[in-house]
């Protein structure tokens, strides 16, 4: 759960803190790297399988269309016929249930960034108590429906930075949807009079009308193919009626599409990213577990300087915020780590709830025989159940001599 | 021969004076299909089911702030 406007992450039950920035660093690395990798291994297949967009485009919006209005001819005849009742009947119920299903998607997004109770709330009291809220909701439905109901394949086409990286995360070993020429070319229509040898495209053009973002999968491998493999079923379909082997289109790396003679499957650009992959999931996961259960930022007191104390010792202000990371209640307790400090708590606080912070105010009190330099280095323990889980660092001022 | 270039012209974008062609897909049928519509309903319900998941948000508490 992100909850961005109150800066609370919990991922699988921790909770994160903006503090724990340098481990999102990590997360957002692997991702990164993973995509590169999936890409130069599988192709685009996240395009068309795993996409939100196409998922809710093919899966969800297209079907109703499909529901609605009939297959693609359907469609076509209905659009381009008179403008009937039954036609504004028709286009009314579609457009009605794609803001229906966007105002649901919209609401689910929402859920993710506000939490649901949160959202229930903005779905359950006045308008007025929710305004913000509710105007959100109005924004993301209206985006979610001209994006399914007119924008559609611009949005992998043009939009998507994704696509247009293909060009060079993709390789000739890379998998994609390809047409294998070869075995297609010459493609035509087969006839008992013509003895031309053909090859086993027989130019149905099927495989263009399922095509989402309408392109022609024969032309070679393109910025707008999603491998969304509806070309390959439909070419498969063709192929069995016809008693050939299938697969005239499929999954091939360009290599074998290209016909290279020392073509050779080579794994070395996989293998690199697997071993940077691996780094950064050691790093990752070392720094989850080596978080300290307690954390804490410490800081000398705003505008102040050192002061002297009735006993002559002199001393400096501080200020320390602990947060517990821990996921329980914790003791807890400050030491100084210079054994020539004495740590004095302003305000004694020695436990922190699950998932709490406290702000203590303490001294740090030396004699002044120990004061060398103006800036002494120094650091303060957190101790918890008899052992150290932090030490942070900071500095004593006073200059030597002083009275 | 040489390639003539009128820059004279200006620039001429690809998309110029073309309109947009709608693209009406025939619905699609097959193993690869059905598989990915399995994939695709799979991660819908996904995202539906752990948008509602509280176990731990609802746990979430503001920081509190002990003592003074």
């Amino acid at each position: 759960m992100f909850n961005i406007v109150e800066r609370k992450f919990s991922i699988f039950g921790n909770m994160f803190f903006p503090q724990d920035l340098y481990i999102f660093v990590f997360g957002t690395l692997i991702i990164l790297v993973s995509i590169v990798l999936f890409t130069a291994v599988f192709g685009r297949v996240w395009c068309g399988w795993t996409c939100p967009q196409t998922i809710f485009m093919e899966l969800i919006f297209r079907r109703i269309e499909y529901l609605i209005e009939g297959d693609w001819t359907q469609q076509k005849k209905l659009n381009e016929g008179p403008n009937t009742d039954a036609r504004a009947w028709k286009k009314l119920l579609k457009h009605a249930l794609f803001l229906l299903v966007s105002c649901f998607i919209s609401n689910i997004f929402l859920a993710y960034i506000i939490g649901v109770d949160e959202l229930i709330k903005i779905i359950t009291e006045p308008i007025e108590q929710h305004l913000g809220g509710f105007i959100a909701i109005v924004i993301f439905t209206l985006v979610f429906y001209s994006v399914f109901a007119f924008v559609r394949e611009i949005v992998c086409t043009t939009i998507c930075p994704y696509g247009r990286f293909q060009g060079v995360l993709l390789d000739d070993q890379s998998m994609c949807v390809a047409y294998n020429a070869q075995r297609g070319e010459p493609r035509g229509k087969r006839s008992k009079k013509s003895t031309e040898p053909k090859g086993d495209c027989v130019d149905c053009g099927l495989c263009v009308h399922v095509c989402p973002t309408g392109i022609d999968i024969r032309n070679g491998i393109q910025l707008e193919c999603v491998n969304c493999t509806a070309c390959i079923d439909a070419c498969d379909a063709v192929m069995d009626k016809l008693g050939k082997p299938k697969r005239l289109i499929g999954f091939y790396s360009l290599g074998q599409v290209e016909g290279k003679k020392d073509f050779k499957k080579n794994y070395t650009r996989q293998n690199i990213y697997v071993a940077v992959l691996l780094v950064l999931c050691s790093a990752f996961l070392y720094f989850i577990f080596s978080r300290a259960p307690i954390d804490g930022s410490l800081l000398r007191a705003a505008g102040s300087t050192y002061q002297s104390q009735p006993d002559g010792r002199i001393s400096n202000l501080y200020t320390i915020e602990v947060i517990n990371k821990s996921g329980k209640a914790v003791p807890f307790e400050l030491k100084s780590a210079d054994k020539n400090f004495e740590l004095k708590l302003v305000n004694k606080i020695d436990s922190l709830p699950k998932d709490g912070a406290a702000k203590l105010s303490f001294f740090l009190i030396t004699d002044k025989k120990n004061i060398k330099t103006y800036k002494s280095k120094t650091a303060v323990q957190i101790w918890s159940q008899g052992e150290e889980v932090n030490t942070l660092k900071t500095t004593f001022i006073c200059p030597p001599g002083a009275q | 021969m040489e390639t003539v270039v009128q820059n004279s012209e200006g620039p001429v974008l690809p998309s110029k004076g073309k309109k947009r062609k709608w693209i009406y897909a025939k619905k699609p049928s097959g193993t690869l299909y059905n598989y990915r519509q399995i994939v695709g309903y799979g991660l819908l319900l996904f995202l539906f089911l752990v948008s509602f998941y509280q176990g731990k948000w609802k746990s979430i508490p503001d920081v509190q702030y002990c003592g003074a």
